[in-house]
């Protein structure tokens, strides 16, 4: 049995490799080991907690962050790989008002798009990927979308709902 | 004293029924909520477990050397490590009156495995991976023993034996019913026989599980953090477990990611962390890998069931019989033994049956333990019942919503007594009934499907009506068939010097927005503003007393508990404010935080002042406002609903579409419609998951099938229907609120609806019978083998 989490944060003996990156708008440079994936540096050794681990294996989303303006499961990216690049996490997204809502996010909110609140911060750097088109989005378009996050709470419906919404709302629709 | 009201007085203060939005939104859409795992102290040890390979077998050795040897290790812990003062067996909560006791289920197993992923050692390192890696190096030499996995093949004679000290696997025969079926049978008009399986599943809620245990040499105390629906228990269960009293443990569960019943129970992996870091004096970390999580984290279902129906030429359902084989895995889990005994009190579920016969075996295999999921025992027993009146349809004739009208218990029999032992405190199912059908446009729908499959289509229509129990109720009755939990749910309300209000519960809620739904009812009460309204749980320093947030209790059992505080809080506060201003009790005012006798006022919060203050009080009045209560739900309360699917399978690939679907439950008084509905939202895409992609199962050898989210299917966004919800209201009677419980409602209705809706889609193709859950190959081959 493969019980073994992929935890790599910090291997035995290893040497430490020096990167350089971009994190939520200010640099950092720091020290890891090769094998530490990037939601390991975030949560472990940059504090930043709000990027979750939900499976081990790259299917739930949870861990979302993106990496040069693209979204990507950080349980995929080795911290390594992250040099010279351009990383927001959740810590990142916010709204136009201190301590203010992106509209994504107040979007969520409106909808009664989360429950348990665990898988929400890779839906909402999922959904700021998503919703980066100039045309309106189709409820399929969102929920395929969305493939590769797992609600566990919602069934998804809400969280849909709040993103056509919103879709159609940034993109001057009047259509509800 | 005379004053002037302060400012607050025009808003309405009246939020109950209100869609509130959730306070608790801001730090989850921020990432700022605090799980288990965002929780570092100084100085934390990570643990890693070396689990069980094999699905049952002899430990001989276990060779830990090589692995204290790794980098970072800092311990390596097996069972002889321990003594059973400071790692003893894991109690559970419920244990039938009838069992030979429970199995002796150490945290770290003994001499022998009994399922694949059982904890054998605990290797403790400065970080998580060194951990990890280490596990690798510690050696253990096992003698195999045969397997048993099938659950009815468990029961039989000459089955291997999962416990030595039984001679059988089967725990106990649970008998229910009242009646002769035979002799029903023998005379009725017709009788229908089903076989059904109601395979396992998994809760795999979003975040797993995480245990940080922080053992305090000078104090003695511990303090164990992890996501829980109810620290109180974890508490009691862990002081038993580990011997350190429980005024000296604190269990915190911050914000839990999702539980739906998989975190109830007391885990071995609790207690190591807990005994480790007692031993080595730092505090130590476990956080469970998702494979863990599916391997070792308790399941839910898991029964086969054969049922029959005897009936009257009219389709009048005379007798029940049932025979239940349940999983209970290879130990006792918490509430593990109860749900099987419970699911066979709803077996009649809506109909009015004066005879049922029904025996529930429990019994054990080498599978990992089953426990209390959403539903826990109610979506069986739904199931059960609402496939069995399809098939009594089908073979009678009778229109399936006809055969249903004729067998309803009618609103007028409330409280209704069934005769397997539940009592169902109010219904009325026509009314859901014909609302479900309105919705949907069942007779028009009908009408399509008719022309749907003249060209051919493989179209279905179903429905299910669901009846349940909620809020864990009445403690004597409970109490007769061993259950070891409480049943009262306790708040205490404390209104400080300025006006703000605490509100202590003793629920411990996992993303339900019990913060947000309790200080509704609370402000409403107190007729307070609800930002003036703090609700603290998850907290046994904080929160003392409690029961925990299960069997959709929370609204009924705490959110009673906390009206009853306030109107304690309120209580007193009129005969202050009488007092203050002069006037008998009786010609005083309340509305929307303001106390009035003709012109003159008193805010809330000026009565408040004069409380703290103490100097100015009623004779014998003691001072503050602080007030607690307790309520003892005096029976269970029913929900009902009824939910319809509508379905087209493709004949090419068996993959089934859900094109409408229709819930319309009944929860009572509805305290936050929004929450509510979100509810019944994420409770139907789990029992729609269950449906048509979910299964936990073994191969013959034990060795577990799904471990990750590649194996276990639970539902995307793109495969779930859109759903058409509504409510009817029947308050129950049994509580101050009226209200039921919503929490489980959406899992019990939905598996019955969408299984019956596929089984009319391919019934009369000639398929007889499907098992949960439906997938493509299934279904095609069945449709293929049927059309031979």
């Amino acid at each position: 049995m493969a019980h073994d989490a992929m935890t790599t944060e910090r291997p035995a003996g290893s040497h430490r490799v020096a990167i350089s990156y971009t994190l939520n708008g200010e640099p950092v440079s720091c020290e890891t080991d090769p094998r530490t994936l990037l939601v390991h540096h975030l949560r472990e050794e940059r504090n930043l907690t709000g990027t979750h681990i939900g499976c081990d294996t790259s299917q739930c989303g949870a861990c979302a962050v993106h990496l040069d303006g693209r979204a990507v499961k950080s349980c995929t990216v080795l911290a390594v790989q992250v040099d010279g690049c351009e990383v927001t996490t959740i810590e990142g997204v916010r709204g136009q008002e201190a301590d203010g809502l992106h509209p994504v996010q107040e979007a969520l909110r409106r909808k009664h798009g989360l429950q348990c609140g665990f898988c929400t911060p890779g839906i909402v750097m999922t959904a700021l990927e998503l919703l980066d088109s100039d045309e309106p989005l189709t409820t399929e378009e969102v929920q395929h979308g969305l493939v590769g996050n797992i609600c566990r709470c919602t069934g998804y419906q809400n969280i849909v709902d709040a993103l056509v919404e919103l879709s159609a709302s940034e993109s001057g629709s009047t259509d509800d | 004293m005379t004053s002037v009201a302060a400012s607050h007085q025009a808003a309405s203060t009246n939020y109950v029924g209100e869609s509130v939005p959730r306070r608790e939104d801001f730090r989850f859409l921020t990432g700022t909520g605090t799980f288990s795992e965002d929780i570092k102290l100084a100085g934390m040890l990570h643990a890693s477990l070396v689990r069980s390979t094999l699905a049952h077998a002899d430990i001989l050795t276990i060779e830990t050397e090589a692995a204290r040897a790794q980098p970072g290790v800092v311990a390596v812990f097996t069972a002889a490590d321990f003594g059973d003062d400071e790692m003893g067996t894991i109690p559970t909560d419920w244990t039938l009156p009838i069992m030979d006791g429970i199995p002796d289920r150490y945290p770290l197993a003994r001499n022998a495995v009994k399922y694949v992923g059982e904890p054998v050692a605990v290797v403790i390192a400065e970080t998580r991976a060194q951990a990890d890696d280490a596990t690798h190096f510690v050696d253990v030499d096992y003698v195999e023993r045969p397997v048993v996995v099938d659950t009815e093949a468990a029961a039989h004679e000459g089955a291997p034996l999962v416990h030595d000290r039984y001679e059988r696997n089967t725990s106990y025969l649970w008998h229910l019913g009242t009646g002769d079926w035979e002799a029903v049978a023998a005379a009725a008009d017709h009788v229908i026989d089903l076989r059904l399986v109601n395979q396992r599943v998994h809760a795999s809620s979003l975040e797993a599980r995480v245990s940080l245990a922080d053992f305090q040499i000078g104090t003695g105390t511990l303090t164990l953090y992890l996501g829980t629906q109810n620290v109180h228990v974890v508490r009691r269960n862990l002081s038993i477990a580990i011997g350190i009293p429980e005024n000296r443990i604190r269990v915190v569960t911050p914000a839990v990611g999702g539980a739906f019943g998989s975190k109830l129970c007391l885990y071995p992996e609790d207690v190591i962390v807990s005994a480790v870091s007692r031993r080595l004096r730092r505090p130590v970390r476990w956080a469970e890998s998702r494979a863990e999580h599916f391997t070792g984290t308790s399941g839910g279902r898991d029964h086969v069931e054969y049922v029959s129906l005897a009936a009257d030429k009219q389709g009048k359902i005379q007798a029940l019989k049932v025979t239940t084989y349940a999983n209970l895995g290879a130990y006792v889990s918490g509430m593990g033994a109860g749900i099987p005994v419970v699911s066979g009190m709803m077996f009649p579920g809506v109909y009015d049956i004066a005879v049922a016969d029904v025996d529930i075996h429990g019994v054990f295999t080498n599978t990992s333990t089953t426990e209390t999921y959403r539903g826990a025992g109610r979506p069986e027993a739904a199931y059960l019942i609402e496939r069995a009146v399809d098939e009594l349809a089908a073979k009678t004739g009778i229109d399936r919503i006809e055969l249903r009208r004729r067998n309803f218990i009618q609103p007028d029999q409330f409280p209704y007594a069934n005769a397997t032992g539940m009592t169902y405190d109010s219904g009325d199912y026509e009314k859901a009934l014909d609302k479900a059908l309105e919705m949907i446009g069942w007779d028009e729908l009908l009408a399509e499907h008719e022309a749907a499959r003249s060209r051919g289509r493989i179209v279905g229509l179903g429905l299910s009506v669901y009846t349940e129990f909620c809020g864990f109720g009445d403690s004597h009755q409970l109490q007769l068939v061993g259950f070891d939990r409480a049943t009262w749910e306790q708040s205490v309300i404390t209104v400080t010097r300025t006006g703000s209000v605490i509100v202590q519960v003793g629920i411990d809620a996992a993303g339900q927005g019990h913060e947000t739904s309790i200080a509704q009812i609370v402000a409403t009460e107190l007729g307070v503003a609800i930002d003036d309204v703090e609700v603290l749980q998850g907290d046994t320093d904080i929160v003392h007393f409690g029961t925990g947030t299960f069997n959709s209790r929370s609204m009924s059992s705490a959110g009673t508990s906390a009206a009853l505080a306030a109107r304690k809080i309120m209580a007193k506060a009129n005969r202050l404010a009488a007092h203050l201003l002069d006037v008998d009790v009786k010609d005083l005012v309340h509305a929307n935080g303001v106390f009035s006798a003709g012109s003159r006022q008193l805010s809330f919060e000026e009565v408040a002042v004069e409380a703290w203050r103490g100097v100015d009080l009623p004779d014998g009045m003691e001072p503050t406002l602080k007030e607690i209560a307790v309520f003892d739900p005096p029976a269970f309360t029913s929900p009902f609903g009824v939910h319809i699917a509508a379905v087209e399978i493709d004949p090419d690939t068996g993959a089934i579409t859900i094109d409408r679907y229709v819930a319309v439950d009944d929860c009572g008084n509805l305290v936050n419609p929004k929450l509510a509905n979100g509810q019944i939202h994420g409770g139907v895409a789990q029992g729609i998951g269950q449906a048509l992609y979910e299964s936990l199962a073994w191969d013959e050898d034990g060795q577990p099938m799904a471990t990750s989210f590649m194996q276990y299917a639970v539902p995307r966004a793109h495969q779930l229907p859109r759903l058409e919800t509504g409510h009817t209201i029947t308050p129950s009677p049994v509580n101050p609120l009226g209200v039921k419980g919503v929490g489980e409602s959406g899992a019990i209705g939905s598996q019955p609806a969408v299984v019956n809706a596929v089984m009319d889609a391919v019934r009369r193709r000639g398929v007889e019978n499907l098992d949960m859950p439906l997938t493509p190959a299934k279904v095609w081959s069945e449709l293929k083998e049927a059309a031979k």
